[in-house]
């Protein structure tokens, strides 16, 4: 995917049912759920900022929610938090460990 | 995000915890085979799932703790021959020398997908390596 293709910051995300977040040795991993187990090969590593988003695709936060809580939270130019939240959300989608779905509200619009 | 399978075959102490954390979680495993002393029932690159719903049995490839690191060797004296948990050996097919001795503890988990349970094997292994410590003059099954 290219950078022409980063989301909009008005898309919501939600974490995929095949992708589970686990906490090993101080390390946030993202684990692969195969056939009743764990892919041990397709394992991925977070640092604190990826961690920071993972846990807010809950698929009601928009991303605009998530790039201000990430100035908040880290104390960074809004430029910058919005280029690591691009970057990472299209990272999570070429592995297909998240999905775009309605915002919360949408289906009465 | 960094995969993680560039840094586990670096990191032994590492690649347990996360082996041991998704088995406690998710009670099967899936990985790539490396190296080829389990050749020719596992071969590199091939694929096997570790489970830990039943316990290991004489014969089991399974997936053990050695001071070089993690091994899928199969379990040459273990139960149901082995009295306790201590004490077991595990032995690479293609090896000519069983491994140390282990707890049962070492033992993570066992091949269930391919399955290659191979008593007969495991016995001859085990009469082997008691047949040499005869002729040594020390039967040393707990070092």
């Amino acid at each position: 995917m290219t950078e022409a293709a980063a989301p909009s910051l008005h898309l919501v995300f939600a974490r995929s049912e095949r992708m589970v977040g686990r906490r090993v040795a101080d390390q946030f991993l993202l684990v692969p759920i195969v056939s009743r187990g764990a892919d041990v090969d397709s394992l991925y590593n977070l640092n604190r900022v990826g961690t920071f988003i993972w846990e807010r695709l809950d698929g009601r936060t928009r991303g605009g929610d998530i790039v201000e809580a990430l100035v908040e939270r880290f104390e960074v130019e809004r430029g910058e938090a919005e280029a690591d939240y691009r970057g990472f959300v299209v990272s999570l989608l070429g592995i297909r460990a998240i999905e775009e779905v309605s915002p919360p509200g949408s289906e009465l619009a | 995000m960094t995969r993680v399978s560039e840094i586990l075959p670096v990191d032994p102490v590492f690649t347990e915890a996360v082996l041991r954390d998704c088995l406690g979680a998710f009670r099967r495993v899936r990985f790539r085979v490396t190296g080829e002393c389990m050749g020719p029932d596992l071969v590199p690159g091939q694929v096997v799932t570790v489970s830990c719903e039943r316990p290991p049995r004489l014969g089991d490839v399974v997936l053990v703790r050695q001071a070089q690191g993690l091994r899928l060797h199969r379990l040459v004296f273990g139960p149901p021959l082995a009295l306790s948990g201590s004490g077991w050996r595990t032995k690479g097919d293609r090896l000519a020398v069983l491994d140390p001795p282990i707890e049962a503890g070492d033992v993570l988990g066992t091949v269930v997908e391919p399955r290659r349970r191979r008593i007969g094997m495991a016995l001859h292994a085990c009469a082997r390596a008691l047949w040499g410590r005869l002729r040594a003059g020390s039967l040393g099954w707990r070092a």
